[in-house]
């Protein structure tokens, strides 16, 4: 393995870091420099003037911006925590083989497959719709009131929409990770007269750390991101109830037509996201090193 | 000599599976169901069809549909292919390759795709108009696959991390060169794992609603474009917004199928962890 | 090594052809490219976009999107400075403000250009004078509309025959209040009144901003001071959650306009209060309801004439480089042959409402639409230009023609949502409203510095 020290190797790494610093950096210091004007688009007769670190200031003072913080807070950690759960559970359930396997496994890997818009469409009207979705059907046969999924419990159901639409992806590296698991080991373990549970825990789950750790990292930064249900379902509401920092950006961004504001809370918002990735991935790094020791 | 009671539990489990397949894509098989539907029996939900009809996607598949699917073909796949034959090796050489600081270049990786697209879209709509990008599927291309080589990067990582040691060190052995070594041998052994990741960023950018709608016109307009016109109108719409839904995840779904039956091939035998 | 060379040079390739942006070739036919709504009248003008093509040999280019998100993508493109648009299409919520900031043309010249025959056949004194005013910043019109309506009362004659009740021609809110309640449950699973919930500025405000005005409340009064605190908004904010409690769908939060026609098409309410486009909804041939509706104005209280207006119109982009043949197609899309065009086309009842006069003096139009009549009536008596009892320095009915309001109404009607759905304490949700409209006023430079 020494070779792949030469440098000519190392190249190979150059074309990604090029083409992502490029595209990805460059957003992230114009958005910084925006961040540091006041410019409202549908106010030209206002100008583009310099404003230091106000709209740092405009955005911390908001109370909104607190309970928004917060909201996106418990969404990732339910989320994630919920997406884990059901990701190695229904990885194990689709690591058998049947006739039809495939057919079960693409059903469940399939609300990956929609447009997020679209799901939350569904969702908001054919399923938990009051008047008229499966929500009225199953509350008028029970004979109790419809439950108000998008008005009392905005963040619960968000939260439920979310783990709906990204367990698969977790599912998928799950089933990839339990599939690389040879046939002798699991047998092995059986033949010790480890039970199921404990099979899972001490043996399967080490094996495949890194599957969890690349799934929960990634699932998280997806998590953080995620816009295109919260716009289509409760817009963020009813007030800022279950709006999370994306969804306040747009608020900022193509409502009040603020960029400046947008763009402070965006670099805030890549500001705690980083902090919160930094800190899970050295955890990941000190877990995973105790475990290949 | 499997016992009854294997068998019935095994029976049990599969039930269990297919229940749960059933359950959790229940959504998505009655948007199925309501393509069928005339608009007006869409709303009160029912598992019938009153009267199965064929209209909505006769609406849906305008001439012009053709267009925005050939856009969007052209942008997904150019997008896959350049992430895996720049991702791919690039996690290979960080993984392996004994870098004085793997880590550190992981997490950057990492930490680039922290902006969420609603953030991104007024910087890179201001760039890419200074660069004349706007409304080119080059343009397109180019964003997409910027934000998806880290994610494809880190999940290879997963898969290069499962293979066995004794693999590369019989193909360190064999004096061949580390390029050919990688090809031959680690990549075979990450088919389903590339095949996997293909597909993920082919869906990713496929369904991504709103750089498509923000950054293009007319020349570039990928299929998210055509899906918005039927989103919200006047009038009631939701048989149509199903039938042209399912057939804008028929392509994701079919390549679904072809990826999750290489993912079940698992390791060819000889090579597996111990 | 080679081998990736070789594949790289053909990426690079490839890359050019693809990065070639879609630039028209030189002196080829003229194309326009056209930014619009998804609603009926627009999809039909696309259609029949054909025709236009045909004999003036103009190429038109669609991007249809919803609401909100052409208006996104309409202001992003003009205001970052793109301005790839020909034609946009706009409201008058928006005419007024990107006419002052000059990000469309003034029309003005080009009638003026017209030769006298082409001008008379225009006969620009035939678009309804409300709407065509609400198209006009400085007296000037920016745009021309190809949609326009108001709101009105729709309410299941049937049921109220078996009540013995009697709907008045102008209904005051109190009496839509009675009949709900008395009405609620009268078949199992009819709500008395279904209403809009969705919160948004075009959703939920429109309906519930002509309530304010109705029990005489105001955004702002004549200082920009926000009136959140006066009595009569107050009271308007209690009665759209009573009539919805009391007589509503139950949940209301996510029922836009389009849930709310799914409900009253489908039999489930009594009455409903929303837009003038909705009666040929209900009355086409899929609708369950068709031949039972009756229609009034809109609810009063303490002020009359509260039916909101508003119109969706094609206005020329500012930085446009074919300005001549985009005014062609304006023109074309809004004169007396296109309704007649769509009547042959497509049928009578299909035409475009609430934009001519003329559309309403056809016989074969009001034969097709028979509440047609009602319509004009409610888009001639909207009050945009004085809106409100006590005296304001806005104009709109359903909004304020600020460009802030966009965001305001946003937050705004979150509020009413959050109240709504009991989350928030009625006090607390006035008390933010007021905060917001506040900073507006303030930020936006209309509150003077010294009140």
């Amino acid at each position: 393995m020494h070779e792949l020290n030469r440098p000519r190797s190392r190249l190979l790494t150059l074309p990604a870091i090029v083409i992502v610093a490029v595209i990805t950096q460059a957003p992230i210091l114009v958005t910084i420099g925006l961040s540091l004007v006041q410019w409202i688009v549908v106010r030209p007769d206002l100008g583009v003037t310099f404003v230091g670190l106000n709209n740092y200031f405009d955005i911390l003072i908001t109370r909104d911006f607190y309970s928004v913080v917060l909201n996106t807070a418990l969404i990732t950690l339910a989320s994630l925590a919920a997406c884990t759960v059901l990701g190695i559970l229904f990885g194990l359930m689709l690591n058998q083989d049947f006739r039809g396997v495939s057919i079960v496994r693409t059903l469940v890997i399939s609300p990956f497959f929609v447009m997020d818009a679209v799901a939350g469409i569904i969702w908001r009207t054919m399923m938990l719709n009051s008047s008229f979705g499966f929500n009225e059907s199953f509350a008028s046969l029970l004979g109790i009131k419809p439950v108000d999924f998008f008005g009392v419990y905005s963040l619960l159901t968000i939260i439920i929409l979310i783990v709906w639409q990204w367990t698969p992806f977790f599912v998928l590296i799950m089933l990839a990770g339990f599939r690389s698991i040879s046939v002798e080991i699991a047998d092995s373990a059986r033949v010790d007269g480890a039970g199921w549970w404990r099979e899972l825990l001490s043996i399967r789950l080490p094996i495949i750390m890194n599957h969890i750790e690349v799934a929960i990292l990634l699932g998280m930064i997806f998590v953080l991101k995620v816009f295109g249900l919260i716009y289509v379902t409760t817009r963020g509401g009813p007030g800022y109830s279950s709006a999370n920092l994306p969804f306040y950006v747009f608020r900022l961004a193509f409502l009040g037509w603020n960029v400046g504001h947008a763009a402070a809370l965006a670099v805030v918002t890549v500001g705690i996201t980083l902090v919160a990735i930094f800190f899970l991935f050295r955890w990941f790094r000190r877990r995973f090193a105790e475990a290949s020791s | 000599m499997i016992s009854r009671a294997r068998r019935g539990r095994r029976m049990l489990r599969i039930a269990a599976a297919w229940c749960v397949a059933v359950i959790w894509a229940f959504p998505l098989l009655y948007m199925l169901l309501t393509s069928f539907k005339a608009e007006a029996d869409a709303v009160p939900p029912t598992l019938w069809l009153a009267h199965p009809t064929l209209q909505n996607y006769g609406v849906v598949l305008q001439q012009q549909i053709l267009r925005y699917l050939e856009d969007s073909g052209i942008i997904s796949l150019a997008t896959v292919a350049i992430c895996i034959f720049v991702g791919v090796p690039t996690s290979y050489v960080i993984v392996f390759g004994r870098l004085k600081r793997a880590d550190n270049l992981f997490f950057w990786f990492l930490s680039t795709t922290l902006l969420p697209p609603v953030a991104m879209i007024i910087p890179v709509f201001l760039l890419f108009r200074v660069l004349g990008l706007l409304d080119t599927l080059g343009g397109m291309i180019l964003i997409f696959s910027g934000v998806n080589i880290p994610i494809v990067i880190w999940m290879i990582r997963a898969f290069l991390l499962d293979v066995p040691r004794e693999i590369l060190e019989s193909a360190d052995l064999d004096g061949a060169s580390r390029l050919r070594s990688f090809f031959s041998t680690i990549v075979p052994l990450c088919r389903q794992g590339i095949v996997s990741i293909g597909l993920l960023v082919f869906i990713f950018v496929w369904n991504e609603f709103f750089f498509s709608i923000n950054l293009t016109y007319v020349n570039a307009a990928p299929v998210p474009v055509y899906m918005a016109s039927f989103m919200t109108q006047e009038g009631l719409f939701w048989a149509k917004l199903s039938a042209i839904s399912t057939l804008v995840i028929l392509p994701p779904s079919i390549l679904g199928w072809f990826a999750q039956r290489s993912l079940v091939k698992g390791l060819t035998a000889g090579s597996v962890k111990g | 090594m080679r081998r990736t060379l070789a594949v790289l040079a053909m990426l690079l390739a490839g890359s050019t052809a693809v990065f070639s942006g879609g630039a028209p070739e030189k002196g080829g036919p003229v194309e326009l490219t056209v930014a619009t709504v998804n609603n009926p009248d627009m999809l039909i003008m696309q259609q029949l976009s054909s025709w236009f093509t045909r004999s003036t040999h103009i190429r038109l280019n669609f991007v249809v999107l919803p609401e909100n998100e052409l208006r996104q993508k309409v202001t992003e493109d003009v205001g970052l400075g793109s301005g790839r648009y020909d034609i946009v299409t706009i409201g008058t919520y928006d005419t007024p403000f990107w006419g002052k900031n000059g990000w469309v043309v003034s029309l003005e010249p080009f009638f003026a250009r017209l030769p006298k025959t082409e001008r008379d056949a225009y006969d620009r004194e035939d678009l309804l004078p409300s709407i065509r005013s609400a198209l006009s910043y400085n007296h000037a019109q920016f745009a021309v509309p190809f949609y326009g309506e108001s709101s009105m009362v729709f309410y299941r004659k049937d049921l109220f025959a078996r009540a013995g009740l009697v709907m008045p021609e102008t209904p005051t809110w109190q009496q839509i209040y009675d009949f709900a309640v008395r009405l609620n449950g009268i078949e199992k699973g009819t709500y008395g009144i279904v209403l809009r919930g969705l919160s948004g500025w075009g959703e939920i405000l429109a309906p519930f901003d002509t309530m304010i005005n109705a029990f005489g409340g105001r955004w702002f009064d004549e200082h920009w001071q926000p009136g959140f605190e006066e009595p009569p908004m107050r009271e308007a904010w209690e009665f759209y959650k009573k009539i919805l409690s009391d007589a509503g769908e139950p949940n209301p939060a996510t029922n836009g306009y389009t849930e709310c026609l799914a409900i009253m098409q489908s039999g489930k309410a009594a009455l409903w209060y929303d837009a003038t486009v909705t009666a040929s909804a209900l009355e086409a041939p899929g609708s369950k309801v068709a031949g039972r509706i009756g229609y009034a104005q809109a609810p009063s209280a303490r002020k009359g004439n509260t039916g909101w207006l508003w119109a969706w119109a094609l206005a020329i982009g500012s930085s446009s480089k074919h300005p001549d043949e985009a005014f062609k197609f304006l023109r074309w899309a809004t004169d007396k042959s296109y309704v007649s065009l769509v009547g042959n086309q497509i049928g009578w009842s299909r035409v475009p409402p609430g934009t001519r006069a003329s559309t309403y003096g056809n016989p074969r139009y009001l034969s097709a639409a028979p509440f047609a009549r009602r319509v004009l009536t409610a888009i001639e008596s909207a009050d945009y230009e004085h809106p409100t009892l006590p005296p304001v320095p806005y104009v709109g009915v359903q909004y304020v023609s600020i460009p802030e309001f966009q965001s305001l109404g946003e937050t705004v009607s979150q509020q009413l949502a959050a109240y709504i759905a009991g989350q928030k304490t009625l006090d607390a949700a006035l008390a933010d409203s007021q905060a917001a409209a506040l900073r507006v006023a303030r930020e936006g430079g209309y509150l003077k510095q010294a009140q």
